[in-house]
C-alpha cells in the first residue's frame, strides 16, 4: 500500500515537472532580450539621418521656407496642410522610440560599464535630436518620458528647460570623450558608428559645433542677450569643425534600401520639386549654386520652380532637386563646416560689427559654393558682385540670406527663418493657415493618449526662442 | 431418415431460395419527398438489415409478404408490407424535436430537447449548393447571430465569421472551426510582413482549404455556455463540422459512386462611373498620351472636337475585368460492410477570377473509415488533404494597386496594349503603371499543402462508460512568393520575397463519458484532458533591386534581407461536465475547465479556471396535449471562458528596426554589411492576466401548430474583461504601444429563428426560415492613459477602438462642427471649417442583420432562395477620397452646377447658402481635410443565392447502373442593393477577415455568378 502510494506520488511529481517543462517555452527564439551599444547605434544613426536630417522635418522645412514645392493636388504640405496625424510618425516612430529611447538605453548601459566613448556619442546624438524635437514642437516631454507602462502620461517641459538639458548633455559628452573609452569602444562597421567610425575627435568637434548652433539659436530668446549668446557660440566654434572633412555625415549607397532619402522620395514619390520663389531668387542673382541645387525642367529646358500651393502640373514642367543632393549615394549631413562659418559670421557681427564679420562671411559663402563643387573663382566673383556694399545696415540680411541658400534642404533654414524672419516669405497659395506655420502640431498619439495643456497651441504660434 | 433429412433440407433451402429470390429496391424519402440518407431497412423479425445510401436508395433481399421496417434518426419508424412488389418507396414522417440529436462541444452528441443553450444546424447540402469557394461565405444569411463578411472579389479571398459580436479587442473574434471533434486553424497569415494598407497582400483564412462537399452537417454553437468545454480557443463561438460517413455504423451498404460536375460563370459587380467628361483639368481635354493628368475633370465629351472630330470613349472597367469561370468536379465513393463505413472523395475546384491572372486551384482528397473492431471498440480514422494554389493581384493603398488606375481611369484612354511600342508604360498619368501590366507583373502567389488527420478510439467497456481518445493534427505549409517587376511604380528596381510558412497543430482529447438512468433521473457526465501544441515557422526572405528582368529568384536581387519567425505555444487543460435530467422536464448542466498556457511563462501565473452552469425547462411537458404548443422549452445559462495572451509578449525584445518614411522610402539592414537592433516599440508586459468572457444567456424554443412553426429566441449579455491588447501609447512613453490587460467590452443581443411550413401537401411544400439578430456592443473601459486602440488603416483615418463607443470606430480628421447641433461649421466662402479635429466618423457594427431561406419543392424539384439584409454598419469608402478628386465616379458627373455644403455659417450661425463650384466641392470638400463625406451607411439587401435543384425521378432512368441524377442551377449575388453606398460591395474590406472591418479601399469588387451542376450517383 505504502509502495503504491509512493509510486503515485512520484508519478504526480514527475507529471508536474514535465508539465512545467512542456509549458516553459515562452522566450522568443526570434529576438534577443539584450543588445550592446554597437548593436543599437547603427539603427539610431540611420534613423537620425534618414528620418530626421533627411526625413520629414527637412522636407517640411524646405517647403515651408519655399526652397521646395509639392507637386500634388493642393492643399498639400507646402500649403501647410500638416496635421497632428502627419506629425505622428516623426514623434512616435522615430524621435521618442527608435532614437531617444534607444539612446537612453545606450547611455545607461555605457554609463554602468564605463564605456565612456559610447556614452559620449549617445549624449551628442541625444542633444542633436532633442534640439530638433524642441525646435519643431516647443515644449516637449523629457524627464518623465521613456518610462513605458510605468508612466503612460508624461508631463511636458518648457523649451527653456529642454535647452538647458541639451547644453548639459553636450558638456557631459565633452567630458566623457576625455575619459578612457572603457572595455567597449566604438569604431566603424560592426563597431556601430556609421557617422565617424569611432573618431572621437570628430565627435568632440560635433559637440562643440552643436553648442555653437544652439547658443546662437537663443540670440533673441526671452532673458537672453544676442552678444552673450554670440560670444558663447564663438567660444564653442574654436573647438568645432575646421574643414568640411569634419562634417558629421551619414553615407548612403546606390543599393536598394540604402539610398539617400531625397533620392527615394524622388524615385518612389516624385512630388518634390523646386519652389518658384527659390529658383527666381537664385536666378535673379546669377547664383552658380542653382545649377547644383536643381535640374532643368524637361519641358522648359530651364530652371523652373513651382509656386508653393499651386495646382499640380506634369513633373516634367518643373525643376527637380539636383543630383548632388539627390543621387542615391549622396550623404546626409547633421551639420556642416559651412554652417559653422555662417554661425561665426553672424556671431562676429553681433560681437564685433560688420567689418569684422565680412571676411568670415565671405569665407562662409565661398565654402558653401566650393563644398558643392563650384570653383573658388566663381564663388569669389559671386561674392564680389553682391556684397561689395556689405555694411552694418545690410549685414544680418545678407548673412542670413546666404545661410538660407547655403543650408539648402537642411532643417536649419526653417530654424533661422523663424529666428530672424530672413528671407521674407509670402504665404503659399491655397494655404490652410492664415500665416506660415511656426512649429509642428503635437502628434495625434499624444493628443489622444496623453492630453496636455500644450496641445492647444496653434501651429502659427511662435516657439519660446522665436521672439521675432 | 437420411432421405427425410434431405427432403427437409431441400425444403428449407428452396424456401430460402424462394425468399431470397426477390431483390427489393426503392427510395426512402421524407414527407417532402427528399431522400432520407442512410436510413436503416430491416426485414421484420430477422437480422437482415441494410442501410440506404446518401440518396435514400436501398436494395435488400426479402421473401414475399415480408414487412420492411424503415428507421432513421429523427424520423418515426415506418413499416411496409411488400406483398409481391419489388419496388418499395417508403415515406417517413419526421419526429420533430423529440429525438433530434445535435453535436455539442468535444463532439458529444446530445438530444436537442435537453440542450441548455442556443445551437443551430445547417445541412451540408445547403452549403455545397451555395457554390462559394470559401466555406465561410456559404454560411451567409443562414444562421441567426452570425455575421459573415466576404472581403474581396478576387478568387481565394478571405471571409470573416463573427458570432454575437466582437468580444475581444485585438485578439481573435472569429468562431472556432472544429472538424469531427478536432479544432482546426482558420488564421489568415498575410504575406510580406507588411502593413496591409500600404502593401495589400491579403491572403485567405485557411478554412478555404475545406471542400464544402465533404460536409454532412454544421452545428453552430453561439454562446459561452455551449463552448465552455473548448476553452480559450472557442471564446468567440464554434462551428462544428461533421463530415460525411461518420454518424455511426450503418450496416452493409453497396458501394456507391457519386460524380458531381459544375461550372460557374461570374462577372464583376461594378460601382457607377461618369461617362461624360474626359481626362483633364479645369475642363481642358488631355489625351493621356502626350498630355497626361490624374483627373477626369476634362472636357465634355459631347461637345469636344479634337482635330475637328469627336473622340472615341470607352469603358475602362469593361476593358479590364474578364468573366470569371469556376470548374468544380467531385468524385466520391462510399459504402459500408457490417463493421466498417468507408467514404472517399476527391474534388477539384479551379477558379479563374475576374481580375486577369487571379486564380485559385484547390484539390482535396478526403477519406474516412469508421470501424467496429469489437463490440466495445470503435475506431474512426480520417484524413483530409488539400493542395491549393492562389495567385493574386495587389490591392490597397499602394501604387501597385491595380484598382488605382482602373477606378480612376478616364473614359478616353485605351489601356491596351499595356506597354507602348517603345517599352514605356501605356498610362494616362504619371507615377503609376498600366493596370494590366501591374496585375501581370506584380503578383502574390501562395501554394498550400495541408493535412488534417484524425484518429479517434472509442472504447465502451460497460454500457454506462465510454472512453474516447481523439488525436487530431493540422499541418500545413504555405509557400508564398511575391514579385514586383522592375519598372513598378512603387519600387522601380523591383522586389521579390519568398515566405515559407509551416504550421503544425496537435490536439489531443482524452474523455471518459458516463451515463446512468436512475428512476426519473438520467445522469451523464464526462471528465477529460486536453493537450494542445502549436508550432509556426515563418521563414521570410526578401530581395530588392532585381538584375535580370523577369527572373524572380532571390539570387537575382541586389539586397537580401530575411526574417525568421518561430512561434511555439502550448496548452494543457482538464475539464468536466455533469448533466442531470429529470423526467424530460428539467435538464441541468455544469462544466468546469482549467487551462495552463505557455504564454504566461516565464514569470506569470499560467493557470486559469472557468465554470459554467446552464439549465433547461421543457414546460410543454406540463401542459396537456393541444394543437397550439407541441413543444416548449426555456433555457438559462451562465458561463465563463478564459483566454491567454499571444506567445512572447511577457518581455520586451530587441528587434530589427523598420526604418521608413511612411511614404515609400526605407532603409534596410544589414546596411552596408552592418546589422542593427532596436528596442521593440511594442512593450511587453510580465504581469498579464488571462482575458475573461462572461456570458448570461436565456432562450425560448417553441414548436407550434403541430410542429408547423418552430421558434427559437435567445437573448444574451456577454461581458469580456481584462482584455489583452496592445493599445497605442503616447510616443513620449518611449513606445508606440504596449501589451496590457486593457479593457472590457459588452455585447448584448437578441437572436431569433422562425421556421415555418406554410404549405404542405403530398407533392408540394413551402418552407420558410427566417433568422434575425441584433447585437449592441460597447467598449466599457480601457486602461487609464489609453484612449484608443488602432485596429488598422492609416494613422488618419483608421478603424479603431474607443472607450464608450462600439467596437470598430472609423476615426479620423473631421470638419469642425457646432457642438450643440452637430452641424458642420461653414466659412463665409462656403467651405467647411477644418480645425485639426479628430473624432469618430462612423460605426462599423450593423444595427441588425437578418436572413431568409425560402424553399419551394414539388416532387423532385426544389427552389431555394437565400436573401439577407444588414441594417446599418458604416463604411469608410476611402476610394472616394481619391475618386471624388479624380472625378470618375457617377456622383461627380453632375458638375456644371454649384453645390452648397450643408451646415451653418460660423460667422452668424445661419444655414450656409454660399454655393461653391462642383470642382471645389468634390476636390476640396468631399475629398478634403475632413473625412466626413467618405463615411457611408453600409445597409444592404442581397439576394445571395437562388438554387433550382431537380432530382430526376428514378423511373426516368430505372436501371441498375445509375441510381440518381440531380441537376442544380445556382445564381449567386443576383442582387446587391446598398442604397447609401457608392462602392461596389459594402461587405468588401481591405483588411480581409481581420478585426478591422469597414475599410473599403481599392479592393476587388464582388461578383455575380451563375452555376450549373450535374450530380450522378452510380
Amino acid at each position: 500500500m505504502r509502495y503504491k502510494f509512493l509510486l503515485l506520488l512520484s508519478g504526480v511529481l514527475l507529471m508536474h515537472s514535465s508539465c512545467k517543462k512542456y509549458l516553459d517555452v515562452n522566450v522568443s527564439p526570434n529576438s534577443p532580450v539584450t543588445a550592446n551599444e554597437q548593436d543599437l547605434l547603427p539603427g539610431i544613426e540611420a534613423e537620425t539621418a534618414y528620418n530626421i536630417a533627411g526625413g520629414m522635418p527637412a522636407r517640411i522645412a524646405a517647403m515651408w521656407t519655399q526652397q521646395l514645392a509639392y507637386n500634388s493636388e493642393p492643399p498639400e504640405w507646402d500649403a501647410y496642410k500638416w496635421q497632428p496625424s502627419d506629425a505622428n510618425n516623426t514623434w512616435s516612430f522615430s524621435m521618442y522610440t527608435a532614437i531617444l529611447n534607444n539612446l537612453k538605453i545606450i547611455r545607461e548601459k555605457a554609463a554602468s560599464k564605463g564605456n565612456n566613448h559610447y556614452l559620449a556619442i549617445a549624449e551628442v546624438l541625444t542633444a542633436y535630436n532633442l534640439g530638433v524635437a524642441t525646435d519643431l514642437w516647443g515644449d516637449i516631454p523629457y524627464s518623465e518620458a521613456f518610462q513605458g507602462t510605468q508612466n503612460l502620461q508624461p508631463k511636458y517641459e518648457k523649451q527653456e528647460e529642454i535647452y538647458k538639458k541639451i547644453f548639459d548633455l553636450l558638456d557631459s559628452a565633452i567630458v566623457h570623450v576625455g575619459k578612457s573609452p572603457g572595455p567597449n569602444r566604438p569604431s566603424g562597421g560592426a563597431g556601430g558608428d556609421l557617422i565617424y567610425e569611432g573618431n572621437m575627435d570628430n565627435w568632440t568637434k560635433f559637440a562643440y559645433f552643436l553648442k555653437a548652433r544652439y547658443n546662437l539659436r537663443l540670440t533673441y530668446a526671452p532673458g537672453h542677450d544676442a552678444v552673450t549668446q554670440a560670444n558663447l557660440a564663438l567660444q564653442a566654434l574654436e573647438n568645432a569643425f575646421t574643414s568640411s572633412a569634419d562634417n558629421p555625415r551619414f553615407a548612403f549607397y546606390d543599393t536598394p534600401g540604402s539610398e539617400n532619402p531625397w533620392n527615394q522620395a524622388e524615385t518612389k514619390w516624385g512630388t518634390f520639386v523646386l519652389s518658384d520663389y527659390f529658383v527666381n531668387s537664385l536666378k535673379t542673382r546669377n547664383d552658380p549654386r542653382l545649377a547644383v541645387y536643381a535640374e532643368k525642367a524637361v519641358t522648359t529646358n530651364d530652371y523652373t520652380g513651382k509656386v508653393n500651393g499651386s495646382d499640380p502640373e506634369s513633373p516634367n514642367d518643373y525643376s527637380h532637386i539636383g543630383s548632388f543632393f539627390n543621387s542615391a549615394d549622396a550623404p546626409v549631413y547633421l551639420g556642416t563646416y559651412t554652417e559653422a562659418l555662417f554661425i561665426k559670421a553672424e556671431a562676429t557681427f553681433y560681437v564685433s560689427g560688420a567689418a569684422a564679420a565680412k571676411p568670415i562671411f565671405e569665407q562662409a559663402v565661398v565654402e558653401s559654393m566650393t563644398s558643392v563643387g563650384i570653383s573658388q573663382t566663381a564663388a569669389e566673383a559671386y561674392f564680389t558682385a553682391h556684397y561689395s556694399g556689405f555694411s552694418g545696415a545690410n549685414a544680418l540680411q545678407s548673412i542670413m540670406y546666404e545661410k538660407y541658400v547655403a543650408n539648402y534642404l537642411s532643417l536649419e533654414s526653417f530654424n533661422d527663418w523663424r529666428r530672424t524672419n530672413i528671407p521674407s516669405l509670402s504665404l503659399a497659395e491655397n494655404a490652410v493657415t492664415s500665416s506660415i506655420p511656426q512649429r509642428w502640431p503635437y502628434p495625434s498619439s499624444e493628443r489622444t493618449n496623453n492630453p496636455q495643456p500644450e496641445h492647444s497651441i496653434l501651429i502659427t504660434e511662435n516657439v519660446w526662442w522665436d521672439t521675432k | 431418415m437420411k432421405r427425410i433429412l434431405t427432403f427437409i433440407l431441400t425444403l428449407i433451402l428452396s424456401a430460402q431460395l424462394l425468399a431470397q429470390n426477390r431483390t427489393i429496391t426503392g427510395h426512402v424519402t421524407d414527407a417532402q419527398g427528399k431522400p432520407v440518407p442512410y436510413a436503416t431497412v430491416t426485414v421484420k423479425g430477422t437480422n437482415n438489415r441494410v442501410s440506404a445510401d446518401e440518396m435514400g436508395a436501398y436494395s435488400i433481399q426479402a421473401p414475399p409478404n415480408a414487412t420492411l421496417v424503415f428507421t432513421s434518426s429523427g424520423f418515426q419508424a415506418s413499416e411496409v408490407n411488400i406483398g409481391t412488389q419489388t419496388l418499395i418507396n417508403a415515406s417517413m414522417a419526421s419526429q420533430g424535436a423529440l429525438s433530434e440529436v445535435v453535436v455539442t462541444a468535444l463532439g458529444v452528441r446530445r438530444e436537442k430537447r435537453t440542450i441548455t443553450y442556443a445551437t443551430q444546424n445547417v445541412a451540408g447540402e445547403a452549403l455545397a449548393q451555395a457554390h462559394e469557394t470559401n466555406l465561410v461565405n456559404a454560411l451567409a444569411g443562414k444562421v441567426a447571430g452570425v455575421q459573415i463578411s466576404n472581403s474581396s472579389g478576387q478568387a481565394g479571398s478571405s471571409a470573416r465569421i463573427v458570432i454575437r459580436g466582437n468580444s475581444s479587442l485585438t485578439g481573435n473574434n472569429q468562431a472556432l472551426f472544429v472538424i469531427d471533434g478536432v479544432p482546426i486553424d482558420n488564421t489568415n497569415i498575410n504575406g510580406g510582413q507588411q502593413d496591409q494598407v500600404l502593401y495589400g497582400n491579403n491572403g485567405s483564412n485557411r478554412i478555404i482549404d475545406i471542400d464544402p462537399n465533404i460536409i454532412e452537417s454544421v452545428t453552430v454553437l453561439k454562446g459561452a455556455a455551449a463552448t465552455a468545454l473548448y476553452g480559450s480557443l472557442a471564446n468567440a463561438g464554434a462551428i462544428l463540422i461533421t463530415t460525411k460517413g461518420g454518424l455511426g455504423l450503418r450496416g452493409r451498404t453497396k458501394p456507391a459512386l457519386t460524380l458531381s460536375s459544375g461550372i460557374t460563370l461570374e462577372d464583376a459587380i461594378l460601382p457607377e462611373f461618369q461617362d461624360k467628361y474626359t481626362l483633364g483639368v479645369s475642363g481642358e481635354y488631355r489625351d493621356g498620351i502626350t498630355t497626361k493628368a490624374s483627373t477626369s475633370w476634362g472636357a465634355r465629351v459631347d461637345t469636344l472636337r479634337v482635330n475637328g472630330a469627336p473622340i472615341q470613349i470607352r469603358d475602362p472597367r469593361e476593358d479590364f475585368f474578364r468573366q470569371g469561370t469556376t470548374y468544380n468536379n467531385t468524385l466520391s465513393l462510399d459504402g459500408a460492410t457490417e463493421n466498417l463505413n468507408y467514404t472517399f472523395s476527391y474534388s477539384n475546384l479551379f477558379q479563374k477570377g475576374i481580375v486577369p491572372t487571379n486564380e485559385f486551384d484547390r484539390n482535396t482528397l478526403y477519406f474516412k473509415l469508421l470501424s467496429k473492431v469489437s463490440e466495445k471498440l470503435n475506431i474512426t480514422t480520417s484524413l483530409n488533404y488539400t493542395n491549393s494554389k492562389n495567385s493574386r493581384a495587389v490591392e490597397g493603398n499602394t501604387t501597385n494597386s491595380y484598382l488605382w488606375t482602373v477606378w480612376a481611369a478616364p473614359i478616353n484612354w485605351n489601356m491596351n496594349p499595356p506597354l507602348n511600342p517603345d517599352g514605356t508604360q501605356n498610362i494616362y498619368r504619371t507615377n503609376r503603371t498600366n493596370p494590366i501590366w501591374t496585375v501581370e507583373n506584380v503578383r502574390t502567389n501562395s501554394k498550400v499543402n495541408r493535412f488534417l488527420p484524425n484518429l479517434t478510439l472509442s472504447y465502451t467497456p460497460f454500457n454506462w462508460l465510454t472512453v474516447t481518445n481523439r488525436t487530431g493534427a493540422d499541418f500545413y505549409t504555405d509557400n508564398k512568393n511575391f514579385h514586383e517587376a522592375k519598372g513598378s511604380a512603387a519600387r522601380p528596381n523591383g522586389r521579390v520575397y519568398f515566405e515559407d510558412i509551416k504550421s503544425f497543430i496537435l490536439n489531443n482529447d482524452l474523455i471518459a463519458e458516463v451515463k446512468k438512468s436512475a428512476g426519473d433521473f438520467y445522469l451523464s457526465g464526462l471528465v477529460g484532458g486536453n493537450i494542445y501544441y502549436y508550432n509556426l515557422i515563418d521563414d521570410y526572405v526578401q530581395g530588392d533591386g532585381l538584375g535580370i528582368e523577369g527572373f524572380y529568384n532571390i539570387s537575382n536581387a541586389a539586397t537580401v534581407t530575411s526574417i525568421q519567425t518561430l512561434t511555439n505555444k502550448r496548452k494543457m487543460g482538464v475539464y468536466a461536465q455533469a448533466t442531470a435530467e429529470y423526467k424530460k422536464l428539467f435538464s441541468l448542466t455544469a462544466t468546469a475547465r482549467n487551462d495552463w498556457s505557455s504564454a504566461f511563462y516565464p514569470t506569470g501565473k499560467s493557470s486559469y479556471f472557468y465554470p459554467s452552469i446552464s439549465g433547461a425547462f421543457v414546460f410543454s411537458e406540463l401542459i396537456p396535449r393541444n394543437n397550439v404548443v407541441s413543444f416548449g422549452k426555456l433555457r438559462l445559462s451562465y458561463a465563463e471562458v478564459g483566454n491567454d495572451p499571444p506567445a512572447y509578449v511577457t518581455q520586451t525584445y530587441f528587434v530589427a528596426p523598420a526604418i521608413g518614411d511612411a511614404i515609400r522610402g526605407e532603409i534596410i539592414f544589414p546596411y552596408n554589411g552592418v546589422n542593427t537592433y532596436t528596442l521593440n516599440n511594442v512593450s511587453g508586459n510580465p504581469n498579464l492576466k488571462p482575458e475573461r468572457f462572461k456570458e448570461v444567456e436565456a432562450g425560448l424554443e417553441l414548436k407550434l401548430f403541430r410542429d408547423k412553426v418552430n421558434l427559437d429566441v435567445s437573448v444574451y449579455n456577454k461581458k469580456s474583461v481584462d482584455l489583452i491588447s496592445k493599445p497605442e501609447l503616447a510616443g513620449s512613453t518611449g513606445f508606440v504601444s504596449a501589451y496590457l490587460n486593457t479593457g472590457s467590452i459588452r455585447n448584448r443581443g437578441i437572436e431569433a429563428t422562425v421556421g415555418t411550413t406554410p404549405i404542405k401537401s403530398k407533392d408540394f411544400r413551402w418552407d420558410l426560415n427566417v433568422n434575425w439578430s441584433k447585437n449592441t456592443n460597447k467598449v466599457l473601459e480601457l486602461s487609464p492613459g489609453v484612449q484608443s486602440i488602432r485596429l488598422a488603416g492609416f494613422t488618419d483615418p483608421s478603424v479603431s477602438i474607443y472607450k464608450d463607443l462600439p467596437y470598430g470606430v472609423i476615426f479620423g480628421s473631421k470638419y469642425a462642427r457646432d457642438p450643440s447641433t452637430g452641424q458642420m461649421l461653414i466659412d463665409d466662402d462656403g467651405f467647411p471649417l477644418f480645425l485639426n479635429d479628430q473624432g469618430p466618423l462612423g460605426y462599423t457594427q450593423p444595427k441588425w442583420i437578418g436572413g431568409v431561406v425560402n424553399t419551394l419543392s414539388y416532387k423532385g424539384l426544389s427552389l431555394t432562395a437565400v436573401v439577407d439584409y444588414r441594417k446599418g454598419g458604416d463604411i469608410l469608402n476611402f476610394d472616394n477620397f481619391y475618386l471624388a478628386f479624380y472625378g470618375t465616379p457617377k456622383f461627380t458627373e453632375d458638375r456644371e452646377r454649384q453645390y452648397v455644403v450643408p451646415g451653418v455659417r460660423q460667422s452668424d450661425g445661419k444655414p450656409n447658402e454660399t454655393p461653391i463650384s462642383a470642382k471645389d466641392y468634390f476636390q476640396f470638400v468631399y475629398s478634403g481635410s475632413g473625412f466626413d463625406f467618405l463615411v457611408e451607411d453600409g445597409t444592404f439587401f442581397k439576394i445571395r443565392q437562388v438554387t433550382l435543384n431537380y432530382d430526376l425521378p428514378s423511373k426516368l432512368f430505372n436501371n441498375k447502373f445509375i441510381k440518381g441524377i440531380s441537376v442544380t442551377a445556382t445564381g449567386r449575388n443576383l442582387l446587391i442593393d446598398a442604397p447609401h453606398f457608392t462602392g461596389a460591395d459594402p461587405e468588401a474590406n481591405l483588411f480581409g477577415d481581420d478585426n478591422s472591418q469597414g475599410f473599403y479601399h481599392f479592393v476587388t469588387p464582388p461578383t455575380k455568378s451563375y452555376s450549373l451542376n450535374l450530380k450522378l450517383r452510380f
